[in-house]
């Protein structure tokens, strides 16, 4: 009994150093397609911009979405080019953000493509758009993920 | 890693755990029954040092909204826990232990799923006992609580796989003290346990995370049986105000002793009652633990 023993905290400890790490399946992305319609429109909180958002899925889900954002002026609606925008997913309730950095590519006309989202649990999430440089602004989109 | 080679080593972890601390066959004694039922880890009064394996599952059920709505998920979220324990009596009064876990998260949705893991926040935690449960009819058990937790885990913001799997700890550190009190009647007996919480700022990936306070209220109530099974419900109330998260919890514990060891058994749930919790997960759960005796 005592050799067993010994030999299970043997194998305890070698399978403690390696059960350290994440794996896993996602389905692959393909082509990323958005819906005609909007997810949601809003002002940016200085109310120079307004944001049409769409999302992949939409309604985006728990796991990993993709967005398509296109801004333009408030007056005008002229497109809004070459903006450093950079995006967070942030639970607000629960004080935490999310696994993911998205990654954000300008498609040009004031369009923006933002990927890997990831929304980890299911709850009420808030998606920032931080517009960083001369032209400092953001838009703060309140989504409810099941 | 492949996912599979993953919840290969998991397997194997539990076996070989389990194995390597499987109590032999021996006489049982008596046990005091807050120690036996009530906290993991706790020494009773006779006892001078523990060590254990505590087993743990958990399914996330779904989540309480900003008004208290249940939403049930739609995904398939686990955790399971493996903890070593250590427990050490001070004196006649006072005990310190520790607790060394490691944490393994599953989940899956429609389109995604994954297994992570890795070691989680180690605490380190103390009890001072000014009083004894039933030494005196008026007189209760009275005990001081105080403890930590150290962000020995992975945050959140740190890990990388889109369902937050290979997260295994909350990213700072918590500190925790209040009061416990106890008291027997015949087989009877009573916990009342109140415990202020706070989580130290903290900062992840390049942020800041504020402070936090929260308060942690808990009722006990079991029974000691001649058979030196003890059995025992419980109620939890655990609320953090600044971030308006509240919950309720309900279990039931057990305890029993075999010569130098204990094991210990528990299950809970957070009822899936609108009104019952606020920005909260809803967990359904159950433990097993060994824990040898030094007398």
């Amino acid at each position: 009994m005592s050799r067993l023993r010994a030999f299970s905290f043997l194998w305890v400890l070698v399978a403690l150093s390696l059960v350290v790490s994440a794996c896993g399946g996602t389905e692959d992305d393909g082509e990323i397609e958005f819906p005609d319609t909007s997810l949601v429109q809003l002002k940016s909180e200085s109310g120079a911009l307004w944001l049409d958002l769409r999302s992949s899925p939409q309604p985006p889900e728990q796991g990993t979405n993709h967005f398509l954002a296109y801004i333009v002026r408030s007056k005008g609606y002229r497109p809004v080019t070459g903006l450093d925008l950079e995006v967070e997913a942030w639970m607000p309730a629960h004080d935490h953000g999310s696994p993911s950095e998205p990654v954000v590519e300008e498609e040009g006309q004031g369009r923006y493509l933002i990927r890997n989202v990831a929304f980890h649990m299911a709850g009420e999430w808030e998606l920032i758009l931080r517009i960083r440089g001369p032209e400092e602004d953001r838009f703060v989109v309140g989504l409810q993920i099941d | 890693m492949s996912g599979c080679r993953s919840i290969e080593f998991g397997a194997a972890l539990l076996t070989g755990l389990i194995l390597a601390l499987l109590p032999e066959p021996g006489h049982a004694q008596a046990c005091c029954a807050g120690a036996a039922a009530g906290q993991l880890g706790r020494l009773a009064l006779h006892e001078e040092a523990l060590v254990g394996l505590d087993l743990r599952a958990e399914r996330t059920l779904g989540s309480f909204d900003d008004d208290g709505a249940y939403r049930p998920y739609g995904s398939d979220v686990f955790l399971f826990q493996q903890s070593l324990l250590g427990t050490l009596r001070l004196g006649e009064r006072a005990q310190v232990g520790t607790v060394l876990p490691l944490v393994q998260n599953y989940a899956s949705t429609r389109r995604e799923s994954g297994f992570g893991g890795g070691v989680g926040d180690v605490q380190f935690a103390a009890r001072y006992d000014f009083s004894f449960a039933g030494q005196s009819l008026h007189t209760p058990g009275l005990a001081a609580l105080g403890g930590v937790s150290l962000p020995t885990g992975r945050a959140l913001e740190e890990t990388t796989h889109p369902l937050g799997v290979d997260a295994t700890g909350r990213g700072g550190a918590r500190a925790w003290g209040g009061l416990a009190v106890e008291q027997s009647y015949g087989i009877a007996f009573v916990q009342v346990q109140g415990l202020l919480v706070h989580d130290l700022r903290r900062s992840a990936a390049g942020r800041e995370y504020g402070g936090k306070w929260g308060m942690d209220a808990s009722l006990l109530l079991g029974a000691s049986l001649p058979s030196e099974l003890t059995l025992a419900l419980f109620a939890r109330h655990e609320t953090q105000l600044e971030a308006s998260r509240r919950l309720w919890r309900f279990g039931a514990s057990a305890g029993y002793p075999l010569r130098d060891w204990r094991l210990q058994a528990g299950l809970f749930v957070d009822p899936p009652v609108d009104g019952l919790g606020r920005n909260e997960n809803l967990r359904l759960g159950l433990h097993f633990a060994v824990m040898r005796i030094w007398t």
